[in-house]
């Protein structure tokens, strides 16, 4: 006995005496068979590089940020962190500069444009694009088909709104889908109506809040109408009803979320499901987003993390990364790459982030937006209430806006 | 016929209050009930009480989640030796607090009080800080440590310590028992009630902790249950069927732990040993 | 002589294992927050400027603040009430050694040892407007289904039953715990004067039992003051803030406000008010 207790701690001593470099990795959790996939290539990399461990933190989404800003604040960051566009823009000063590994513009240039405004802060390179997202409908074949409405396939016939809100009426009304719509709880999904309407968060000079506008006015009150006409049920915004589950078990004709669900709508079985182009109103547009991996300033092995995240990013390891996820790659690279049965799906999303305007994702990559995401959710959630009335709101988040943009400068 | 009339009425009570515990219990009977449901049951409307096709899959999906066995025996190790040293460190304070007088008890009494006044999510930062200079972060100690000095504890215990006779003492000093043995020897064994009481206590606290784990933790191998079932909660929709079976899986151990200690707390044991 | 000495160390020695542990752990992290409460700064650049007494002004016209501040004193003084009535009653109802009194007992203690989370995932399940069983029972029954998480008025209430299921169980340990300690030749003597249950419980039951229902008012009262897990996961603190109590504002406004020493003001006006309570309350029941 006492034997095995010495022999344990002659294996572990020595373990200690030829420590390997540990890489820390704070990753955050979207689904079980994910974190499986993530789990195969960091093995993938530890054979590759026998000097190094990489140990993986997984951590909820909803505790991201929380996580980051407490291992920020202790002077103990992780060495590389999976993040949304939100955390990049908020961890920018204390991000690991990339462009002391790579030559900057051949770097840049492998990725799509749209991405480039969150990584590069010139001169520095603060992350590398994992994979692009774009808002978009899911939508139920099966009751679409039972109220024998015709979905558009593609880009050529997008309903307008007026034309989406006569098919909810009327999928609602004859088909075993008791609601209409699907509607996630954040101000990014909302925003999709805000661009489609012709307006935006931040006017062109990056100085001034642009949302008190027609345009504004316009989505915002479409939206409340929506809640108002039962289209949308009203828990999802109300009281944190989780709006994939209501799809998910067939009771909800449409879905507004985005690409990143395909991989685990893959697992529905109890209905048929597809993706529809967004309804316009006065333009087209999603709202382009995306996963990132950084580094930290400060971290213990910043060159090893520099390491890392290029070969994540890399062409031989992001595109089957990006296909066995499937999400859609952020490599320029990774254009006309197979998906199989969910080819249809992923091309609706790619022709409505082609047509997407550059300043979406200027507005979303401004650190602003990090900060005002829950207030402008609440905001809204006052018009659901009938607390006040969409124009109010309009001026109370464009004054709150301006505030945050002058503190920021 | 008055006995008989007795028992009718006793029984009769006893029905009314079990009753009344089922029906209070319906939240956590509906959690149990949908565990074994298949995925397209849970959503049924309207839905149905019992599982139309009983299936054990949710709990394979949630005993293969990550490491479950390391999950477990971490959250074990932790509530366990927690528990420990709470019922030592408690008891000893909750025993200068009640059977001394000294300068400055006040003070220290309201001091544990106040020590229950902030919540944790409000100080985390300067937290990790501390754990942080003390090497403690990324290690079990870090989570048995720190919230075993139950301020709940010291409360509970002090209060009970309270109605032990101060004769017993005197008698036990005069007797020539050091002031060490008193609290060993007399102080422990007659709070065995009040100890189980916060043994359970304690036990469910450290086994449904989040917080400090969250704080603390970051290697997957020390990880706890709490992060892991907090971790079903994904970034885009939350695995319903998975997370009700590893809620039931994690409150099995919580339920033995009860029911073992629960006769020293629940029943009339406690009264024996105290009167006055 | 030495032996008086060793006397006087005695508590102390007692004591310190457990103060040490709270000091390191509890009382230094406080003691940081309240010297953050007076700077501005934020998670990446640290502690920026003192500022003085700036955060506590701008506390005053912070009306999210306040809102959620008026909104946990209301919740406050339900919870507490509800939760010291049922569980002195449950403890009464249930002392009783029959095999009834014991399953029910185990019934009524069991949400103690579920986790907030799951608390609220529970709840959830049965009051969720659209996918709840309680609306889906009313629709069957012909009844028209109830708002319950969608209404500010009923979401509140909802909050504070769950809050109360939740905590009933431990307070009703502790009360029985409490009810032992009275001697029961006490209630002997008083049948042998003919007193009626409802008198033994006015003259014997509820005097005796003071100290125990001030632990039981105190600990309620700091632990609503402190309630946040639950209500997390059933509301959000929805709709819009209408269930948005102190600590989530204060968690909100450190972490997605990115904003750690204005919450750290916030924190300790938190701390004040339960300070003064509880002083409040150990001064009474010494007056009584």
């Amino acid at each position: 006995m006492r034997k095995a207790w010495l022999a344990a701690l002659f294996v572990a001593l020595a373990g200690a005496a030829f420590a390997q470099r540990t890489l820390q990795v704070v990753w955050f959790t979207e689904s079980p068979t994910e974190q499986a996939i993530f789990d195969r290539y960091v093995k993938m990399y530890e054979a590759a590089n026998p000097g190094t461990k990489v140990e993986v933190t997984y951590v909820p989404f909803q505790q991201l940020t929380q996580k980051l800003q407490l291992m920020v604040a202790g002077n103990t960051p992780p060495d590389v962190a999976r993040v949304v566009t939100a955390n990049i823009a908020e961890f920018d000063p204390v991000a690991l500069d990339l462009a002391a590994y790579v030559d900057p513009s051949s770097f840049l240039n492998q990725f799509l444009p749209s991405q480039i405004p969150y990584i590069y802060r010139k001169p520095r390179i603060i992350g590398a694009p994992l994979d692009v997202t774009a808002n978009g409908i899911f939508y139920n074949k099966d009751c679409f088909d039972e109220a024998g409405i015709r979905v558009p396939t593609n880009s050529l016939q997008v309903w307008t709104w007026e034309q989406w809100r006569e098919a909810m009426d009327r999928v609602r009304n004859n088909s075993r889908c008791r609601f209409a719509l699907s509607y996630d709880f954040t101000t990014h999904r909302f925003s999709t109506l805000l661009y489609a309407a012709g307006g935006r968060f931040i006017d062109p000079s990056g100085k001034r809040f642009a949302i008190d506008s027609p345009e504004g006015l316009r989505a915002l009150s479409f939206f409340a109408d929506l809640f108002k006409d039962g289209f949308i049920p009203k828990g999802q915004w109300l009281s944190n009803d989780d709006p994939s589950t209501l799809f998910r078990s067939g009771q909800s004709a449409m879905y507004m979320s985005g690409n990143w669900n395909v991989a685990q709508f893959s697992q529905v079985r109890n209905f048929n499901w597809g993706v529809m182009p967004l309804p316009r109103d006065k333009i087209r547009s999603t709202v382009p987003g995306g996963k990132f991996v950084m580094g930290f300033k400060g971290s213990k092995n910043p060159n090893e993390a520099a390491k890392f995240i290029l070969w994540l990013t890399s062409k031989e390891i992001n595109l089957p990364f990006s296909k066995d996820n499937m999400v859609l790659s952020a490599r320029k690279d990774a254009k006309g790459m197979k998906y199989g049965q969910f080819d249809d799906a992923i091309a609706v999303f790619l022709s409505d982030l082609s047509v997407t305007p550059s300043y979406v994702g200027q507005d979303w990559s401004n650190p602003v937006m990090a900060r005002l995401n829950t207030f402008i959710r609440s905001e809204i959630v006052k018009v659901l209430l009938g607390q006040q009335s969409p124009k109010q709101a309009l001026e109370t988040i464009q004054a709150e806006g301006d505030k945050q943009l002058r503190l920021l400068r | 016929m008055n006995k008989n009339r007795k028992r009718r009425t006793r029984f009769a009570r006893d029905a009314l209050v079990v009753g009344l515990a089922l029906l209070f219990l319906m939240p956590v009977i509906w959690v149990v009930l949908s565990s074994f449901k298949p995925d397209a049951e849970l959503y049924l409307v309207p839905p149905t009480l019992l599982p139309r096709e009983p299936t054990l899959a949710n709990y394979q999906n949630a005993l293969t989640v990550g490491h479950f066995a390391t999950y477990t025996w971490n959250s074990f190790f932790v509530a366990t030796m927690s528990t420990l040293i709470a019922l030592l460190t408690n008891s000893m304070a909750a025993f200068a607090l009640a059977k001394y007088r000294f300068v400055g008890r006040q003070a220290l009494f309201l001091l544990t009080l106040a020590t229950i006044m902030i919540p944790l999510q409000v100080i985390m930062v300067p937290i990790f800080l501390v754990l942080r200079n003390l090497g403690l972060t990324d290690s079990l100690w870090g989570i048995i440590i720190p919230p075993a000095a139950t301020p709940t504890g010291v409360f509970l215990l002090r209060q009970y310590i309270l109605s032990i006779p101060d004769e017993i003492l005197e008698s036990a000093r005069i007797d020539g028992a050091s002031e060490w043995g008193i609290y060993w020897r007399i102080i422990l064994p007659l709070s065995v009630p009040a100890l189980a009481t916060l043994a359970i206590f304690s036990f469910t606290w450290r086994w449904n902790d989040f917080i400090w784990p969250f704080i603390v933790i970051s290697s997957e191998q020390k990880a706890t249950l709490q992060l892991a079932l907090a971790r079903l909660v994904g970034q885009f929709g939350v695995d319903w069927g998975t997370l009700l079976a590893a809620t039931v899986i994690t409150l099995l151990p919580m339920l033995i732990v009860f029911l073992l200690l629960q006769r020293y707390f629940l029943s009339d044991l406690t009264a024996g040993s105290v009167k006055g | 002589m030495r032996h008086k000495v060793g006397r006087l160390l005695t508590p102390y020695l007692f004591l310190a294992p457990n103060m040490l542990i709270f000091g390191i752990f509890v009382v230094l992290p406080m003691v940081y927050g309240l010297v953050y409460s007076f700077y501005r700064g934020n998670f990446i650049g640290g502690l920026q400027q003192f500022v003085g007494i700036e955060n506590y002004r701008q506390l005053l016209e912070d009306r999210a603040f306040l809102n959620s501040l008026a909104q946990t004193v209301v919740y406050v003084l339900l919870v507490v009430s509800l939760v010291v009535v049922i569980s002195l009653m449950l403890a009464i109802a249930l002392r009783t050694t029959t095999l009834g009194s014991a399953l029910a007992r185990v019934g009524f203690y069991l949400p103690v040892i579920l986790s907030p989370v799951v608390v609220g995932v529970a709840w959830r399940w049965m009051f969720s407007s659209d996918l709840g069983v309680i609306n889906a029972l009313l629709s069957s029954l012909g009844q028209s289904p109830i708002p319950w998480l969608t209404d500010i008025n009923w979401a509140r209430a909802v909050v504070v039953l769950a809050s109360v299921w939740s905590m009933v169980g431990f307070y009703m340990v502790i009360f029985i715990g409490g009810l032992n300690t009275i001697p029961t030749e006490l209630y002997q003597a008083a049948e042998v004067d003919g007193a009626s249950p409802r008198q033994q419980f006015w003259q014997i039951t509820l005097p005796l039992l003071a100290p125990t229902t001030l632990l039981v008012t105190i600990l309620a009262t700091i632990n609503a003051f402190k309630a946040f897990e639950i209500i997390l996961v059933l509301t959000n603190g929805g709709p819009g803030d209408a269930t948005r109590l102190l600590v989530q504002n204060i968690y909100l406004t450190a972490f997605e406000g990115a904003n750690p020493t204005y919450a750290s003001a916030q924190s300790v006006v938190l701390f004040a008010i339960l300070m003064v309570l509880t002083l409040m309350q150990l001064r009474v029941s010494r007056d009584t």
